[in-house]
């Protein structure tokens, strides 16, 4: 086990460097339009110079990688040329609304995914109805669910914000939940087909397989007690894996939504700082998301193993 | 195979066998098509692009941004304008129609350009095996782990807003899904007869994955490109409503959502059609790709 885990961690270690790796050079695209950003109508070639000399621009790129990665590993991820904020603060800001949405929506999703599921394995006939409803949602990007919501309950029908973003410590707690409910359920909607599909087919596996279904069967148990008694709780594990990875993924994957309820996460951060040319930001936004990403693989794989006894064996 | 002596009855039974083969792989792809889970769906699919390719010119629709400024915002059913117009006087069918073009391009091309890069790779890492492989599928452990969206933005807004630059942003998604599927696959055969003879007869390497491994696994490689299909299109209108993917006057579904939301209180219709146009599309492609798949696994 302990083996296990170290090894995993070198593994996420040799990732995580290539995906800093790779991000450092895309960013470096757009580091040349970057001075031209930053100079504006003062830009002279003398001046692109000095600026590049100053932001130290002008060394080579391997010797700019590993100083970068030497400042963030000491916990500095320097200051943004464009806006002049220091990069780590502004990272931690946007995480709150992102960490916010990310709840709501797997909230939303498996509170979807359990009554769908239940309701598909108790009655038959529901199964192809909900398979159906399931890809249906998974043909539809979230900001088009986001949009329709807009247009049905924040134009027509008045009764939700359309900008989502209420600050808690201004405008209290109650608006601020208000205003997450639709960015939530466009999220949540788009990402609870795979739970559904993942759930579904472990739930008919040990229907189909396992003797103590039958045990309880005989026991005189009813249908759904069976369910929610002993088969739902015993095909957790898969779904728990895939929301830890789904978690890591939705951190980036929340950019369009984002841009469509005005919420300032690290989506809109994202899109700003390329939008901005500020490259020094989507660096450490990079850095960030990675690390999600690799952290909450692991935390899914681990998960796995603490549920499920077989996989620990192997 | 022409190095073996066999008598000429035994090669043409190996030639009619290969035909029957064929013939049979063909009337079973055939009826694949035409169970009627495959077949609307298609059929839907099918409407949507004959209508965005050939209907402009079979119906004479103007083209859309050929509009003036006095036409704005004419309503649904205005006299010349089936569907209105946009805020700028274009027409909004026209607009709808040449959208559908640019995303059913974007979407086929950046699976086609996914599919090639993703499976050669996959397939020739677990060939070859050693140093290589691992390369190759750390390579797709990083693209997994990296912000896959952030990646496309980057490149789409690198590259500028055109169609050609959409397509290889959005490419550059699918090649590890399709990499680690197809090394799987690879993985499955690699040790079976038909790999291990004309390896040892010293077969080279790019004969034996594209003659006798390729078969092999590109069924259910093309199953993920028909739903990678319906992604990319997802994809594609994401980036422009972000405005980093086909830029304007040039319509897309994407940035006619992203135009339309100005609106959003006078005329959501604005929003809704390129919406609706754009769920339709994916979802008969899905239901298509699903039925598909079915047919697949219960066959298998």
């Amino acid at each position: 086990m302990a083996r296990w885990i170290i090894d995993r961690l070198l593994q996420m270690i040799v990732v995580l460097f290539f995906a800093t790796l790779l991000g450092f050079l895309l960013v470096r695209l757009l580091k040349g339009d970057e001075l031209f950003a930053l100079l504006g109508d003062s830009y002279s070639k003398d001046a692109a110079n000095a600026l590049s000399a100053q932001l130290g621009l002008n060394k080579p790129l391997p010797l700019q990688y590993l100083t970068w990665l030497g400042d963030a590993l000491s916990g500095d991820f320097g200051t943004s040329a464009v806006t002049q904020q220091a990069i780590g603060p502004t990272l931690v800001a946007a995480l709150g609304p992102t960490v916010e949405l990310l709840i709501g929506a797997q909230l939303v999703s498996l509170a979807l995914t359990m009554v769908i599921t239940s309701a598909a394995v108790r009655w038959r006939w529901m199964d192809r109805i909900v398979t159906g409803f399931a890809l249906l949602c998974s043909s539809v990007p979230p900001f088009v669910v986001g949009l329709l919501m807009i247009v049905l309950f924040s134009s027509t029908l008045h009764a939700l914000p359309a900008i989502a973003w209420a600050a808690p410590n201004t405008a209290g707690w109650g608006a601020n939940l208000k205003g997450m409910i639709m960015p939530s359920i466009a999220l949540g909607i788009s990402v609870f087909p795979n739970y559904m599909r993942v759930l579904r087919s472990q739930v008919n596996e040990q229907l189909d397989n396992e003797e103590y279904v039958t045990l309880a069967r005989m026991k005189g148990l009813s249908g759904s007690r069976v369910l929610a008694r002993h088969v739902i709780p015993n095909s957790l594990s898969g779904l728990i894996t895939l929301v830890a990875l789904t978690t890591g993924f939705l951190i980036s994957g929340v950019v369009i939504v984002e841009q469509v309820f005005g919420i300032p996460g690290v989506g809109s951060l994202v899109y700003n700082s390329i939008q901005k040319r500020d490259a020094t930001m989507l660096e450490g936004a990079i850095l960030l998301i990675a690390v999600a990403v690799v952290v909450f693989n692991l935390l899914g794989e681990l998960a796995q193993m603490r549920l499920d006894p077989r996989v620990r064996v192997k | 195979m022409t190095q073996l002596a066999l008598p000429d009855a035994d090669l043409a039974w190996i030639e009619g066998s290969r035909e029957h083969r064929f013939r049979s792989g063909a009337r079973a792809a055939l009826r694949v098509c035409a169970a009627p889970a495959v077949a609307i769906p298609g059929a839907v699919f099918l409407l949507v692009v004959l209508a965005c390719f050939l209907g402009p010119a079979l119906f004479h629709i103007q083209s859309p941004n050929s509009g003036t400024i006095t036409d704005s915002l004419k309503p649904v059913g205005a006299p010349g304008h089936l569907l209105g117009t946009n805020p700028i006087g274009n027409d909004e069918l026209s607009r709808l129609l040449f959208g559908g073009r640019v995303s059913i391009i974007v979407g086929i091309g950046a699976t086609a350009i996914s599919l090639t890069v993703g499976s050669l790779l996959g397939m020739s890492a677990c060939y070859f095996g050693g140093f290589y492989e691992k390369v190759i599928m750390r390579l797709f452990d990083t693209l997994l782990a990296f912000p896959s969206l952030i990646l496309a933005m980057t490149i789409a807004d690198y590259l500028g807003p055109a169609l050609q630059n959409t397509i290889l942003a959005i490419s550059m998604f699918g090649i590890s899904q399709f990499g680690r599927l197809a090394w799987s696959q690879t993985l499955r055969v690699r040790s079976r007869d038909f790999v291990v003879a004309p390896r040892a007869d010293g077969a080279p390497g790019r004969r034996i994955i594209g003659g006798h491994i390729l078969p092999n696994v590109i069924p259910p490689l093309l199953g993920l490109a028909l739903f990678h299909v319906g992604t990319a299109m997802m994809m594609e209108a994401g980036l422009s409503y972000l405005g980093l993917g086909i830029a304007q006057p040039n319509p897309s579904w994407g940035n006619m959502i992203s135009d339309g939301q100005q609106y959003l209180y006078n005329a959501p219709r604005l929003v809704i059609m390129p919406c609706i146009a754009l769920i339709v599309t994916v979802v008969s492609l899905n239901l298509m790709a699903d039925a598909i798949q079915r047919k697949q696994e219960t066959r298998a």
